[in-house]
C-alpha cells in the first residue's frame, strides 16, 4: 500500500479544526478577560465587555438580539435546554412534544428522558430521502403540544428540512418550535427570523470554532427552565461562570464564515465532483438523502458487500479520514438510526461511510478520495464473500 | 532490562516479519502493550486492535475494579501506547460474537455439570478467527499477542509451540485449541522474556500500564461470583441430592450449576470433616462428595482434541496438564482417534474435572489437547 503524502481530512461533519484566526481571538480574550465577567470591579468589567461584544456579534450573525443568546457547553446542551427547558417552563401549557426519527441523539435522548419522566412524545417517521410528511406533521400537533424540534440539516445524510414551513404551522397553533442547526451553520443560511423559529441550537466546533461551546437562541418571550442550575448567568437560563474565550472564539468563527460567501460554493464544487466520480467509479452503491435538497458538503454512501468499519480503516491507513455513518463516542458498529428510519436496504446498511468536505478540502481531493475508495471497495469485495456481511 | 535494541526486538519477533503489516491484539494490559512496542521497534508495520468483547452493563458485577479487560481505562491505555509509539489503533466491536461463542458456551457447560474454560474457547473461536477476519482485509499478514509462549514454524509449515521461558507465566495451556492455520501467522514476542523483563521494559518505555495489577479470574465475571452471573443470565438452579461415595443420602443442595470438582465449600451442609465435590451428575442433579483421597484418579477420556503435530495411535513419555495451575504430570496417551484420546497418568491426579482442558507436552513442546469428558 502507498504511503500517503498528506493526510486528507474528509470528516468535517464530525468536527472541524479550530481556525488559527479563531485561536488568535481566543488567546486575546484569555489574555485580557481573566476576571469574572459578573464582577463589578474594573477587571470584571473588562472581561464583561469581551463577552458582551461576542454575544452581540453571535446574535447579529443569525438575526437575533443579544438577550436571546444563551451560551452553553456545547450543541448537545443547547438541544437539551431547548427541549427540557420548554417542557419544564413555567409557561408550559402542555406535556407533549414532537420530533423526528432522524434527529441527533442530543434531541432523541432528551425526549426519551422526558418520556420516562411523564411527558408525552411523538417521533415522526421519514421517507427514503429523510423527509417528513407535511400532513403527518400537522396531524401530530395537539392542543397540549408544547414544543416541536426538527433539525435544519441532518448530520449523516445531509437532508434539509423545510424549517420555515414547519415552524409557521407550529406558530399558528401557539406551539414552540426548536431547530437543531448544529450541522447547518456555515453551510446553509441560518437566520432566525427567516426561519421563523422560536429556538435554534449551534455548536461552535462544527464551523471552525472551539469545542465545548454551544449557542441556544431563544426568542424573547420564551421562558426556559434551566437545565444547569446555579448562579444567575445567561439571564438565569444557564448557570456557570461564562467561557469568555469560547464566546469570543465562537463569534470570530461565525464572522469568518459570514465574511467568505465564496467558500460554500467552492466546497460544494468539490463535493459534487466527488459524488459524480464515486457514482461513476463504484458499482452497487447507494448515495443517501435528497441530492437536490442537501447540505453542500455531505455525501452519505452505502457500499453493498463491504463492511463500513473495514472500509473506514482501510482508507485511514491510506491517510484518508472519514467516518462510518456518524462518528459515535465508542466507535462501535451499530446500524445508524438515521438510515434505519429512512428504510435503507439492509444490503447497504452494513457498509456505510460519510464523507464530509470543508475548509481544508482541495479540488483534487475529490479525485484522490474517489480513486482510493474505488480501489479499496473492489479489493474488499474480492476478499470477502458477500454472505459474510450482516 | 532497561531497553531492547531494534536488533534484539527483531530477534524476538522473527526476522521474516520485519517490514510487514502485523495486527497486534491489545487488551490494554502491560503484556500486549509491550508486545506491540517490540513489534514496532522490530520494524513491523504495526496496527493495534482492541477487541471489545462485552459490556459491563450486560454482564453485571463491579466495573470499579482495576486491571481488567474491556474497561475504559484499558481502552485508553491502548490508545495512549499506540499514540506515543506512532502506530494506528482501532477498536473492534466483537460483543455479539463473544456473547454467542464464549458466554453461551460458559453457561451451557455449567448447566451440564462441567467446569468451562472460557479463555481457551475465546482464543480459538473469537480472538484468532474473528480478528483475522477483520484484519486480513486491511493487509495484515500476521496476528501478534502478548501471550507467553514460544512459537516457530518449520519451512513445511509445521508449527512448533513451546512453553515460555518464564515458568510462572507460560500460557500455552490456553492455546492448544487455536487452529494451526492461524498459528502459522501468529507472533508471540514475549515467549522468551520474563514477566519482570516485560514490566521493566514497560517502565523504561513509559507505558501507562507498567504497574497494572494481574488478574487470573474470568474477565466477564467481574465480581468473581459465578452464581450471581448464572442467575443474572436466567440460568435455572437445579436442586438435588448430596450423596457420599457409597450413594448414601446426606442431604440436599440448592443447585449443582456452578459447582466444580474438588470444591469444598458452598453446599450448605456441615460434615464435621473436610468433604469435597467428587462428581456431578447433571441428569438428576446428584452431587457426590468424599474425602480428599476420593478426588484422585489416574485415567480420563478427552474429546474435541486438537493436535498441532501428527499423532501416532499412542504416545508415552508425555506430560499432561489438567488445569492452568496444575503442574504437568507424566502420562501416556492411548487410543488416539477421531479427536478423542485416553490419558493414563503415572500417578493419580487430584480433581480431574470434566469441561477443563487436558493439554499434552513432550518436553516443553505443546502437542495439543482436548476437553476432559469423563474420569475413571
Amino acid at each position: 500500500m502507498v504511503t500517503p503524502m498528506r493526510t486528507i481530512y474528509c470528516d468535517y461533519n464530525s468536527t472541524t479544526a479550530t481556525d488559527p484566526r479563531v485561536i488568535e481571538a481566543m488567546n486575546a480574550a484569555l489574555a485580557v478577560g481573566g476576571a469574572n465577567p459578573s464582577s463589578a470591579h474594573s477587571l470584571g468589567r473588562r472581561a464583561r465587555v469581551i463577552l458582551d461584544e461576542a454575544r452581540q456579534n453571535i446574535a447579529s450573525l443569525i438575526g437575533a438580539k443579544a438577550s436571546e443568546i444563551i451560551l452553553t457547553g456545547g450543541g448537545s446542551e443547547a438541544d437539551n435546554l431547548a427541549i427540557l427547558g420548554s417542557l419544564y417552563s413555567a409557561d408550559a401549557h402542555g406535556k407533549h412534544c414532537v420530533t423526528v426519527a432522524t434527529e441527533h441523539h442530543a434531541v432523541l435522548a432528551s425526549v426519551e428522558w422526558a418520556k420516562r419522566n411523564g411527558f408525552d412524545v411523538t417521533v415522526l417517521p421519514v421517507d427514503g430521502q429523510g423527509h417528513v410528511d407535511m400532513g403527518r406533521f400537522q396531524d401530530s400537533l395537539r392542543p397540549d403540544t408544547q414544543i416541536v424540534s426538527v433539525m435544519l440539516a441532518n448530520n449523516e445524510v445531509g437532508t434539509l428540512h423545510p424549517i420555515s414551513e414547519l415552524a409557521a404551522i407550529a406558530r399558528d397553533r401557539g406551539i414552540w418550535f426548536h431547530t437543531d442547526a448544529v450541522q447547518a451553520y456555515g453551510k446553509v443560511p441560518v437566520h432566525v427570523a427567516q426561519l421563523g423559529v422560536d429556538m435554534l441550537s449551534l455548536a461552535a466546533h462544527k464551523f471552525y470554532g472551539p469545542k465545548g461551546v454551544g449557542v441556544l437562541y431563544a426568542r424573547g418571550g420564551i421562558r426556559l427552565a434551566p437545565v444547569v442550575h446555579g448562579g444567575g448567568q445567561e439571564l438565569g437560563r444557564r448557570a456557570g461562570t461564562e467561557n469568555i474565550a469560547g464566546a469570543a472564539g465562537t463569534a470570530r468563527a461565525m464572522s469568518l464564515c459570514a465574511d467568505d460567501p465564496g467558500e460554500v460554493p467552492r466546497i460544494k464544487g468539490v463535493t459534487d465532483d466527488f459524488r459524480r466520480r464515486l457514482a461513476a467509479q463504484v458499482g452497487d452503491i447507494q448515495i443517501f438523502g435528497d441530492p437536490r435538497n442537501s447540505l453542500p458538503n455531505t455525501v452519505g454512501v452505502g457500499f453493498a458487500g463491504v463492511d463500513g468499519g473495514t472500509l473506514m480503516m482501510a482508507l485511514d491507513l491510506r491517510g484518508i479520514c472519514v467516518s462510518t455513518g456518524s462518528a459515535c463516542a465508542t466507535g462501535a458498529s451499530h446500524p445508524s438510526h438515521v438510515l434505519e428510519a429512512m428504510g435503507i436496504d439492509r444490503r447497504y446498511l452494513g457498509g456505510t461511510i460519510r464523507f464530509s468536505f470543508g475548509r481544508g478540502s482541495l479540488p483534487e481531493d475529490a479525485a484522490v478520495i474517489a480513486d482510493a475508495v474505488a480501489e479499496e471497495v473492489v479489493r474488499l469485495r474480492a476478499m470477502t464473500p458477500a454472505a459474510a456481511h450482516h | 532490562m532497561n531497553d531492547l535494541t531494534p536488533q534484539k526486538c527483531r530477534a524476538l519477533v522473527g526476522d521474516q516479519w520485519a517490514g510487514r503489516r502485523v495486527a497486534v491484539a491489545m487488551s490494554g494490559g502491560v503484556d500486549s502493550s509491550v508486545a506491540a512496542v517490540i513489534l514496532k521497534r522490530a520494524g513491523c508495520d504495526v496496527i493495534g486492535f482492541t477487541m471489545k468483547l462485552w459490556n459491563y452493563a450486560d454482564v453485571g458485577g463491579d466495573s470499579a475494579r482495576d486491571g481488567r479487560c474491556c474497561t475504559i481505562e484499558m481502552f485508553n491505555n491502548c490508545r495512549m501506547v499506540a499514540g506515543a509509539h506512532g502506530f494506528p489503533h482501532y477498536t473492534l466491536d466483537l460483543t455479539g460474537r463473544f456473547e454467542q461463542d464464549v458466554i453461551g458456551y460458559f453457561v451451557e457447560e455449567y448447566r451440564q455439570g462441567r467446569t468451562p474454560n472460557p479463555c481457551i474457547v475465546c482464543n480459538s473461536r473469537v480472538k484468532w478467527p474473528a480478528l483475522w477476519e477483520r484484519v486480513a482485509p486491511l493487509g495484515c499478514e500476521a496476528i501478534a499477542t502478548g501471550h507467553y509462549a514460544i512459537l516457530d514454524s518449520d519451512v513445511d509449515g509445521t508449527v512448533r509451540l513451546h512453553r515460555a521461558v518464564d515458568p510462572d507465566r507460560d500460557q500455552t495451556y490456553f492455546l492448544w485449541q487455536v487452529p494451526n492455520e492461524f498459528l502459522r501467522r501468529t507472533i508471540f514476542p514475549l515467549g522468551t522474556l520474563h514477566k519482570s523483563d516485560v514490566r521493566a521494559l514497560a517502565a523504561a518505555w513509559n507505558l501507562p500500564n507498567a504497574v497494572t495489577p494481574e488478574s487470573r479470574d474470568i474477565c466477564f465475571v467481574a465480581d468473581g461470583n459465578i452464581n450471581r452471573f448464572m442467575a443474572d443470565r436466567g440460568c435455572p438452579t437445579t436442586p438435588g441430592l448430596v450423596v457420599d461415595q457409597s450413594g448414601r443420602e446426606l442431604g440436599r443442595h440448592a443447585g449443582f450449576e456452578s459447582l466444580t470438582i474438588g470444591q469444598r465449600k458452598g453446599l450448605g451442609i456441615a460434615f464435621g470433616r473436610p468433604q469435597y465435590v467428587t462428581r456431578i451428575d447433571p441428569k438428576d442433579g446428584t452431587v457426590v462428595i468424599g474425602d480428599d483421597a476420593d478426588l484422585y484418579h489416574s485415567k480420563c477420556r478427552i474429546r474435541d482434541a486438537n493436535w498441532l503435530v501428527p499423532m501416532p495411535e499412542s504416545l508415552s513419555d508425555v506430560s499432561v496438564k489438567i488445569r492452568y495451575l496444575h503442574e504437568a504430570a507424566p502420562a501416556t496417551l492411548l487410543s488416539l482417534a477421531n479427536n478423542t484420546a485416553v490419558i493414563e497418568f503415572e500417578s493419580p491426579q487430584r480433581a480431574i474435572t470434566p469441561g477443563q482442558s487436558a493439554v499434552a507436552y513432550q518436553g516443553d513442546r505443546l502437542l495439543g489437547g482436548g476437553i476432559i469428558d469423563s474420569v475413571e
